[in-house]
Parts: structure tokens; C-alpha cells; sequence
């Protein structure tokens, strides 16, 4: 049987409690969407005691599947009010299911205004005053817990962002070199950590951990299969391992999709400044790398480092939605000024992606011209003073948005919309309107979908509500959702069922494997439900269903009633 | 006749003396179409997600080309 942590931040206290059998069937997002909905009131506030914080592991954690290692991290999200998942890679995960941990649930609220860090190690789990780490960046932190703790621990951190209640705010997770660099970026989990008086949370190298198979032979025969799968496959196999996800922007500006000027265009004229192809070209020069793992013996290892102009470390895990949003979308066609941006955020745990969006909003509000990159190093450096400014900029794009008189505000329940504009790719529109997180692109991306026309109205609905279901399963597994592209061949999908029994035992068919996703969907809604929400918040921004989005000349048009088609599921 | 070909993804990293700014001039039988000029740069057709043609997206790969055309040609991609 799993084991979890309850850690009562009110009392000081921390238990370990054994799992029960209804939780055990359930991993990462799934788990938090349980325990959320068994446990907390949906119409808490937020950043107040009785939120609660949920730090899990997958389905296939700790086994050697390929890439099982993400950690999911949930919560009510103070930015849109709704139910929260957001994982990451990292060694959080792979740390944690070592030390035979499922999930840690973070309750109550420290007195006294009194900072923690919670140790997690071989003999068990405690509760440490935070001390210096008080007041500390990721980069700086992590490199003192190595000091203090060990070369080879795992940490999931809060910068200034969380510690401030910033409804941006990132909580942050070290990578395979020990940097701060991977995040659950999304919802501001970093100010519910905060709120709870929590700095960061630090895990300690334990050995290899004993996982009960069932079947242990059928598990790794099929996951060697399953790994050969990944890397037979174009994207997983090549593309992501030689140019990671940056490798989209000149692809997505082909479609028309590509957020520019605070989403008015698909096109930006300097795309390939800012392409994947240019960031591997001025990094080989410069030293930096692709092909990098962001977390133990990932097959497709499609991160990267990036170094300045002089070669020194700048940044990790700079990623396609970060350069986009941080990028075209403001006007700005500089790689260094936009790996600039990306180490700040990490750094005072911001989620770049919200970061962009509110400095295009900024910028639409006259605050910043388009394209002026250094006014967009100045706009993060508000947020980070805590300026006037700064710290309304620090609650998101649609408060700032709002405060500041714009119209045009690309959010869906209060969540920025991703790096993909949803006029010119319909499929990833439906699930921004219609995800329990919000816009989300995580939950459901139709770039790969070969079936529709990207600008097309027709069948969206039904591409949308597949993929959320795929990925919810896969958030469930605890494994990238990069690894799931091969799964469009059924062989591969095969073998993934037979991992499932080689683990768990029993018959595993599809219906069995995605009613995990489907479970999670149904669980989700309800809590957003109960929460106040209804199929009204399902839209996205009033200008995307108006304006039409050069160069394809799109407009958003699915309307309410096909949406409240997408993702049909309940659970009590 | 001459079509003016840009590469992206690993196609560029394979012709390593790609030139970003000029692309590829491919010269080609009059009425060749898509298919014909995939197969003059030696990329195999299953390898193709999508071409971009005079800016517009086409997976049909029989299409003609004309003297002059911009044609896009993208590996298959994914991530975020
Ligand atoms: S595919 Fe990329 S993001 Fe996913 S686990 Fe591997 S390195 Fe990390």
C-alpha cells in the first residue's frame, strides 16, 4: 500500500497515513481531483486555511517507464477560482516515488505569519523553521538547500511571487542539474503554498524504491516495446529530441496561429529570429544544449540549456509557449532579451506564460511600446520590486487587464490563453473554453491532428473532447504527455496496457485505461460546478469571436451549443 | 522552371548548408507538383506533415506548382 503525507501547517503537525483503495486507482491529476473533492469546500477562498495543497506522483511512478517521473501539483487556483492540476518534470517526481511517497497534502495555514520548509527524507518527514530561506529566489535557494541538504536532493520552492500572494505564481521544481528551472506554472499554486506559510519543500536521495509489481517480466518487456515506440515515432523520436518544443514557432506562424501584438495577428514578421531552428544554431555557437533530459532517463529529453552572449549559463527549459508568448505576442524578436524574461520568472517563480500575456496587456494599455524589449524587462523587474504596478501586473493578465482599461484580454476562467491563437486552430480553442482548468494548452492540443482542417469548424468539438480525455489519462499516469504521441499507433497502446497490468494487475483494455481520464474530466467539472461555475464561463474572449485574425482571416465561431458538446462528463 | 523552397525543423538541420534568408532554389520540369519536388530534395513523402504554398496550408501533395511558387515544407511536429 502507498503511503501519503498530511502535513496540518494550523497545528505543525505531520502524519504519514496509508492510501485507501478508491484513491490507490488514482494518479497525479486524478488523485488531486478526488482527494479536492472529497476533502475541500469549492467555494473556499482560495489563499485561507481550508484550501488545500496536493503534491502527487502518477500511476507509473517509480517504475522505469519512460518519463513517469512528472509531479502533479493541484489546489482551488486563486487565479480562476476552478479546480487546479499543473505538472511538471523535474526530480520532484522521481525523488518523491523513491522515497515510497504517493502524494503529500498540504492543509491549514501557518500562525504567526511563521515560515516552513518541509524535509522529506528515509526516516520520515518534518516540518523546519525556514529561516534564511525566508525572502530567497529559486536559483539561490536551491543552490543553499544543496549546501545544507545534499547534492543529490529534489526541490520544489516558492520565490518571492508565492510568498507575496501573487495570483501569478509558479511553484518550482529542480531539474536533473539542480536547477529551479521546471514549474507547475499555472493557476498561481505558488500563492497557495505561500498563503500556507510553506517556503519549499526539500527531498532527499533514498535508493531505489521497492515497487510491488504484479507482473514484473510483462511490465518490462512491454515498456521496453513502449520506449521503442517513442523513439520510433517523428516527433518524439526526432524532431523534440533535436530542436525541443521551440521547434513550433515557425510552424504555428505557417498556420496563422502564432499570438502577436497581444493576440491582433497569426503572422510575426520575425518569427525566424526567434525559431527553434535560430535558438539551436546561436547555442551551438554559444555552448548551450539540446537534447537535455528534464528528468532521469527520458527518452526524448527534449529540453535545452541556454547560454548568453559571453557563454554562460542563462536559462533552462526554455520552451515554445515561453518564447512565444514572451515574444511575438509582445512585438519582441530577441531570443536573449525573452531567455532574460524566462530566467526571472523561474528565479522569483513566475509562470512565464501569464508573465507574457499581462506584458502584452501592458503594452496594449500604452504602458510599453510593442516590440520594446527592454520596457518588458522593466515591466517583470515591477513585479519583482512589488511596485505599485508590479504587483497588479503580479495577479494576471485579466486583473491587470482589467485595472488598466483593455479590451481585449485573452483569458478563459480567468487564465491567459496559450501560445496558439484558437481562431486559427479550433481544436485547442475548444478545449481553452471548455477545460475545468481553464485555458489550458496541456489539456488538449489539436496542432498534431492530421483529421481537420485547423481553421475549420466542423469536428472540433469531438478532437477536443478525445484529447482532453487523452491527456487527462496520461496526467493520470504521471508520465509527459510528449511520450503519448506514439499511442496514435494502437500496438503502442498495447503495450501500455500490458504495463498497467505488469503493475497493477488485472485486465486492462482502452476503456479501462481512459476511463481514468474520463473519471478525472467528470470529478473536476463537479468541483467546478459546486464552486459557481457554469457552462457561461465555457468561452473564450468576446473580440476572438469578432475580429478576425490575419493572415487566415478566422474568427472563433463554435458557439455555446456545440461547446457544452465537448467533454460531457459528471461524477458525484 | 524555378520554385523557391524553405526548409524547417531537422529538413533544415539535414542540409546543413541551408541558407536561412534564400532558401533553396529548386529547379524543376514545368507541371511538376509537390510530390515531384519532395522527391528532388530527396524527403520522403510519409516524412511530410505540411506544406505551406504561396502562404496557404495544403496537404494535398499532387498539387502543381508554377514558376516562382514559395513552398514551406515541415516535418512532423508537436509539443508546447
Ligand atoms: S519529453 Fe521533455 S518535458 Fe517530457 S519528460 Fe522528457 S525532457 Fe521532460
Amino acid at each position: 500500500m502507498s503511503k501519503m503525507i498530511r502535513v496540518d501547517m494550523t497545528k505543525g503537525t505531520v502524519h504519514y497515513e496509508p492510501l485507501n483503495q478508491e484513491l490507490e486507482a488514482f494518479g497525479g491529476r486524478g488523485l488531486i481531483a478526488k482527494i479536492l473533492n472529497d476533502e475541500v469546500d469549492p467555494g473556499c477562498n482560495p489563499l485561507e486555511a481550508e484550501n488545500k495543497l496536493i503534491i502527487c506522483t502518477g500511476l507509473l511512478a517509480g517504475t522505469p517507464a519512460p518519463t513517469s517521473g512528472r509531479i502533479s501539483i493541484g489546489s482551488k487556483s486563486p487565479l480562476t477560482g476552478t479546480i487546479k492540476e499543473a505538472n511538471a518534470g523535474g526530480m520532484a517526481g522521481y525523488m518523491l516515488s523513491r522515497l515510497g511517497v504517493k502524494a503529500i497534502i498540504v492543509e491549514g495555514k501557518s500562525t504567526d505569519d511563521g515560515w516552513f520548509i518541509l524535509k522529506v527524507g528515509k526516516d520520515g518527514a518534518v516540518l523546519l523553521p525556514a529561516g534564511e530561506y525566508v525572502g530567497m529566489r529559486n536559483y539561490d535557494l536551491t543552490e543553499k538547500m544543496r549546501t545544507d541538504f545534499g547534492e543529490k536532493v529534489g526541490v520544489l520552492s516558492i520565490g518571492g511571487a508565492g510568498e507575496r500572494g501573487y495570483w501569478n505564481s509558479t511553484i518550482q521544481i529542480t531539474d536533473t542539474r539542480g536547477r529551479p528551472s521546471r514549474s507547475a506554472a499555472r493557476g498561481g499554486l505558488g500563492a497557495v503554498m505561500g498563503s500556507k506559510g510553506l517556503k519549499a519543500v526539500v527531498l532527499e536521495e533514498s535508493g531505489p524504491p521497492e515497487i510491488p509489481y504484479h507482473e514484473k517480466e510483462l511490465f518490462n518487456t512491454a515498456n521496453k516495446n513502449y520506449i521503442a515506440g517513442i523513439k520510433a515515432h517523428p516527433v518524439s523520436g526526432e524532431a523534440m529530441p533535436a530542436l525541443g518544443t521551440a521547434v513550433l514557432i515557425n510552424i504555428v506562424n505557417a498556420l496563422g496561429a502564432l499570438p502577436t501584438n497581444n493576440f491582433s495577428a497569426g503572422n510575426f514578421g520575425d518569427a525566424e529570429k526567434i525559431s527553434g531552428e535560430n535558438l539551436a544554431k546561436i547555442q551551438g555557437e554559444r555552448g548551450g544544449k539540446e537534447n537535455q533530459p528534464c528528468q532521469p532517463g527520458c527518452p526524448i529529453s527534449c529540453s535545452n540549456i541556454y547560454h548568453d552572449e559571453n557563454g554562460r549559463h542563462l536559462t533552462s527549459g526554455f520552451e515554445y509557449e515561453t518564447i512565444a508568448l514572451n515574444g511575438s505576442n509582445c512585438g519582441i524578436n530577441d531570443l536573449d532579451t525573452i531567455a532574460m524574461i524566462d530566467r526571472m520568472c523561474d528565479d522569483f517563480g513566475l509562470d512565464t506564460m501569464e508573465t507574457g500575456t499581462t506584458i502584452a496587456v501592458c503594452m496594449e494599455a500604452g504602458k510599453a511600446k510593442f516590440g520594446d524589449g527592454k520596457a518588458a524587462l522593466g515591466l517583470v523587474e515591477e513585479m519583482i520590486e512589488g511596485t505599485e504596478l508590479g504587483k497588479i501586473m503580479g495577479n494576471g493578465t485579466v486583473f491587470a487587464g482589467t485595472k488598466l482599461g483593455v479590451k481585449r484580454i485573452p483569458v478563459v476562467k480567468g487564465q491567459s490563453i496559450a501560445a496558439y491563437d484558437p481562431r486559427a486552430l479550433k481544436g485547442t480553442g475548444v478545449t481553452y473554453a471548455t477545460s475545468p482548468m481553464g485555458a489550458d494548452h496541456t489539456a488538449g492540443n489539436s496542432i498534431l491532428e492530421q483529421s481537420v482542417t485547423p481553421t475549420q469548424k466542423e469536428g472540433q468539438v469531438q478532437v477536443s473532447t478525445n484529447l482532453q480525455v487523452g491527456m487527462a489519462t496520461f496526467d493520470n499516469l504521471g508520465m509527459c504527455i510528449f511520450s503519448g504521441f506514439c499511442t496514435e499507433d494502437p500496438a503502442n497502446i498495447g503495450y501500455l496496457l500490458e504495463m498497467m497490468s505488469g503493475r497493477y494487475g488485472g485486465e486492462w483494455d482502452p476503456d479501462r485505461l481512459f476511463t481514468l481520464g474520463i473519471k478525472t474530466l467528470g470529478l473536476e467539472k463537479s468541483f467546478n460546478s459546486k464552486a459557481g461555475f457554469t457552462e457561461k464561463d465555457d468561452a473564450l474572449p468576446e473580440f476572438m469571436y469578432t475580429e478576425k485574425l490575419p493572415p487566415t482571416d478566422s474568427v472563433f465561431d463554435i458557439g455555446p451549443e456545440e461547446l457544452s458538446g465537448a467533454v460531457p462528463f459528471k461524477e458525484d | 522552371m524555378h520554385v523557391n523552397v524553405k526548409l524547417y525543423s531537422i529538413f533544415r538541420l539535414e542540409h546543413p548548408d541551408y541558407d536561412v534568408e534564400e532558401g533553396l532554389k529548386v529547379n524543376l520540369e514545368e507541371e511538376s507538383t509537390i510530390m515531384d519536388l519532395l522527391i528532388a530534395l530527396g524527403i520522403e513523402q510519409q516524412r511530410v506533415a505540411m506544406v505551406n504554398l504561396n502562404g496557404k496550408i495544403t496537404r494535398d501533395k499532387s498539387v502543381a506548382l508554377k514558376e516562382g511558387d514559395v513552398v514551406q515544407v515541415f516535418p512532423f511536429f508537436g509539443g508546447g
